[in-house]
């Protein structure tokens, strides 16, 4: 009896600071619910309709239509499936070779100081300012001349050229906070500076190293510009350009266009949901 | 032995030769550079070079001089483009900063850590749907028979207003600034977000005990306290808006009405992919590129102005 009054009196307490917290967040998640209502209503308007068929969406416009059309999933599927392998095959490697090439890049500039750092950093950081476009030119000439229209390393080599100065930036910053004694621990133990890179530092910038690998496959998964440009090939088009074939043959069916974009957004948002707190602390990791 | 190391890094010279020879850091840098020589540094050159030339994409382009950029000031489409694109960029940049920092704001300030965490969630997800699916969903909002938005003013009452929002030249350019409205979901929004909650909580509650909170705590404190990050929120959506493309092409089919969306970018695109014209498309990317380059000095200058700053 004697015990369980104060214990009681905590839950008491601890629940009246909870209503009160919840008593002064309610105007700002009402005005977050708004906002969230907004962003969402355009998707679930294309969840809901993509199982409606042409006369269904003329007829009944806002609600769930019935008898269901789950076939308008399997027209759309052999199109996007396609596309999805294919992004996932210029993807994957693009953001192998980036996670790769900027975390090598980015140890040298935070722990090594040589002849020319800072005139290399500022020319690599300028490319951010470059405008892409500017460049898509020079590149198909070149892209032309190797004969790698419609391969994978046309679009994988350019795409992780985009993506390296600031992945090196985010990779740089991050290396400089990590404290020197564990270089020089590990360097009086004989660690040689291939062995510094691969066993103490990497494995320290796993965050910094997920937030490059998330920004690189979000900009794979949405560039357009690119693939337009140098895959011709209906077949081999990533998912960005795949998802467009939908406005050209299925333009008055409704129902399969939507079921298309569904299954589009799909592969990213599985993942998502697999991993979402290592997605937001890799987003945000190296961010911050 | 501890004094013999540290000795080493803060004059990294003494040690360096038996420790690390000269040549590592460079074969650290080889692969990237390599990389950014091949697809960044080569086609840049070419492109600014080119522009002075009546290319067309067959060897052997003759030098002549200014005249690209002598046609593209009498060419009133591309006038055109550079007005919408103006329009387009500041427009779209302003309101995507705003609703982005709004949305970290309203979550900065909530006192319960688990609804922050939640919000953040809900405003991340979108993030991963395809851009082009994104654009063809607001194609569908903006149709003028059987668009969601014109459904939407019928449903309210508001026939009135009901129009082709993408298929007339007084409407087209706002629709395509609109996409994604909120436009909470982005990068920014992270940005803005990690930023805010990375301050030191000392900073509001110093504030709160001046008698200095809401509205006023944003604007005297939590802005100044993120310059770093909004300048580069900044810098980089006006590098997107100037050299924006994809939505001319998707959502207005190409330039919209009468060249109503038409953007440098995909005035490039066409130029050289369409015609052939390679010499012109250039030199109207190098006008791009002029124009992100002063941009961005311009915004960094400013930036370095202030006096309490924090990094970027």
């Amino acid at each position: 009896m004697s015990l369980s009054r104060p214990v009681s009196d905590k839950v008491a307490v601890r629940r009246s600071r909870r209503s009160r917290v919840w008593r002064q967040d309610a105007p700002l998640n009402l005005a977050l619910l708004a906002l969230a209502l907004l962003t969402y209503i355009p998707f679930g308007f294309v969840v809901i309709n993509s199982f409606k068929d042409a006369r269904q969406f003329f007829t009944q416009f806002w609600l769930p239509a019935f008898p269901l059309h789950v076939e308008n999933y399997v027209k759309a599927w052999p199109i996007i499936s396609k596309s999805i392998l294919n992004s996932a095959v210029y993807s994957l490697p693009t953001v192998i070779l980036v996670m790769l090439l900027s975390s090598l890049a980015g140890y040298a500039f935070a722990r090594y100081r040589f002849w020319g750092r800072e005139f290399l950093f500022l020319a690599m950081l300028i490319l951010i300012m470059l405008p892409g476009i500017l460049l898509v030119i020079p590149m198909f000439v070149q892209v032309v001349d190797l004969g790698w229209v419609n391969t994978p390393q046309a679009i994988v080599l350019p795409w992780a050229a985009v993506q390296i100065p600031f992945s090196v930036y985010l990779m740089r910053t991050f290396f400089e906070t990590l404290p020197t004694e564990y270089f020089e621990a590990a360097r009086l133990d004989g660690a040689n500076d291939l062995q510094l890179f691969l066993r103490v530092a990497v494995p320290l910038a796993l965050p910094a190293l997920s937030t490059v690998g998330i920004l690189t496959l979000l900009f794979t998964w949405n560039d357009i510009i690119w693939p337009l440009i140098v895959i011709f090939e209906r077949d081999l088009q990533p998912i960005s350009i795949g998802v467009l074939s939908f406005s050209g043959s299925f333009s008055t069916d409704y129902g399969t266009s939507f079921a298309g974009y569904v299954l589009a957004s799909l592969p990213l948002i599985i993942l998502f949901s697999f991993a979402a707190r290592r997605f937001m602390a890799g987003l945000q990791g190296g961010l911050g | 032995m501890t004094t013999r190391a540290r000795d080493e890094y803060t004059h990294p010279g003494v040690r360096r030769k038996r420790l690390a020879p000269a040549y590592v850091p460079y074969l650290f840098l080889l692969p990237a550079l390599a990389l950014l020589v091949w697809f960044r540094y080569t086609p840049a050159f070419s492109a600014v070079y080119h522009s002075f030339t009546d290319w067309n994409g067959s060897p052997g382009a003759n030098f002549v001089g200014l005249e690209q950029y002598r046609a593209l000031l009498q060419d009133d489409i591309f006038l055109q483009s550079l007005r919408n694109i103006f329009i387009y960029t500041l427009a779209r940049t302003v309101l995507s900063t705003v609703m982005a920092l709004l949305g970290a704001e309203l979550i900065y300030n909530l006192r319960s850590f688990r609804a922050g965490a939640f919000w953040r969630m809900v405003f991340t997800v979108p993030l991963v749907i395809p851009a082009t699916v994104i654009f063809l969903v607001w194609q569908r909002i903006y149709a003028g028979r059987l668009g969601l938005l014109n459904e939407v003013l019928e449903a309210v009452g508001l026939s009135g207003w009901v129009q082709p929002w993408i298929g007339q030249t007084d409407t087209a350019l706002l629709a395509l600034i609109m996409i994604g409205f909120p436009l909470v979901t982005g990068v920014a929004f992270l940005v803005l977000l990690a930023a805010l909650q990375n301050l030191p909580s000392s900073i509001g509650e110093a504030a709160l005990l001046d008698g200095c909170s809401g509205l006023r705590r944003v604007f005297a404190i939590d802005l100044p306290s993120i310059r770093g990050p909004l300048a580069l929120v900044v810098i980089l959506g006006v590098n997107a808006g100037l050299q924006e493309f994809a939505p001319m092409l998707i959502v207005t089919g190409g330039g919209g009405p009468i060249n109503a969306t038409q953007s440098p970018g995909l005035y490039l695109y066409q130029q050289a992919i369409t015609y052939g014209k390679y010499g012109y498309a250039t030199a109207i990317g190098t006008v791009l590129m002029l124009l992100t380059l002063a941009f961005s000095w311009f915004i960094l200058r400013s930036r370095y102005r202030g006096a309490h700053d924090v990094a970027v």
